[in-house]
């Protein structure tokens, strides 16, 4: 298995324990939090979106429904 | 206490505040080869014409051929070019090989940024299919 590196937060793998939040510069940061912060402001996604998002997708990648 | 509501908008510049800082810290050329890469496998043509006219002809070329080897691109763009279509096309067969290639070249603190840059790029990419959301938002003050 390759290891897996998360995107916030401390991970852990054969490698041992990583912590993500070492590894980002200080803008990089704040970017994530404020993104973070915005997608929870959109109060979830409504299913018929998820369905568009999951419908477009499989058909640019040529994938079964 | 349900956190503020914010608009699509909102979000989107968020992601794509992202994935700019976090381009900040690569190499353009990884970027743009890269996101050209990702366009191209998500069939997004509007992103493929953007990233080829900031790219040198010569690399948007060897892209049309590749994987076939080519002068045109380096060891270290051609690892960067594998790791990241094998994790817009399925994340979970990204493995040791492929990260290894990539962590020749680059410090594990930028081998961090790019993967997180990828993700963010595919995201953005994926999101800009759907919504059709992206010249609004990036030429709006």
């Amino acid at each position: 298995m390759s290891p897996r590196i998360p995107t916030s937060g401390l991970g852990r793998d054969r490698h041992g324990v990583l912590d993500a939040r070492s590894l980002e510069p200080d803008a990089v940061r704040a970017a994530t939090s404020r993104y973070d912060e915005a997608v929870r402001g959109l109060g979830g996604v409504d299913a018929a979106t998820v369905e568009l998002v999951r419908f477009r997708n499989a058909n640019h990648q040529q994938c079964h429904l | 206490m349900n956190a503020a509501r914010t608009d699509v908008g909102s979000a989107w510049r968020a992601l794509v505040d992202v994935e700019d800082t976090i381009a900040e810290a690569l190499d353009p050329a990884i970027v743009g080869i890269c996101g050209l890469r990702i366009s191209s496998i998500l069939d997004n043509s509007g992103e493929a014409d953007r990233a080829s006219a900031s790219l040198p002809s010569a690399k948007v070329a060897a892209l049309t051929h590749w994987p076939r080897a080519s002068p045109a691109l380096t060891g270290m763009e051609r690892a960067c070019l594998a790791f990241a279509e094998q994790f817009v096309i399925d994340v979970t067969s990204v493995d040791d090989e492929l990260v290894d290639a990539v962590a020749s070249h680059l410090a594990p603190e930028v081998l961090y940024l790019f993967v997180r840059w990828v993700q963010s790029n595919e995201a953005r990419q994926r999101a800009e299919l759907v919504l059709r959301h992206d010249q609004e938002v990036r030429s709006s003050p």
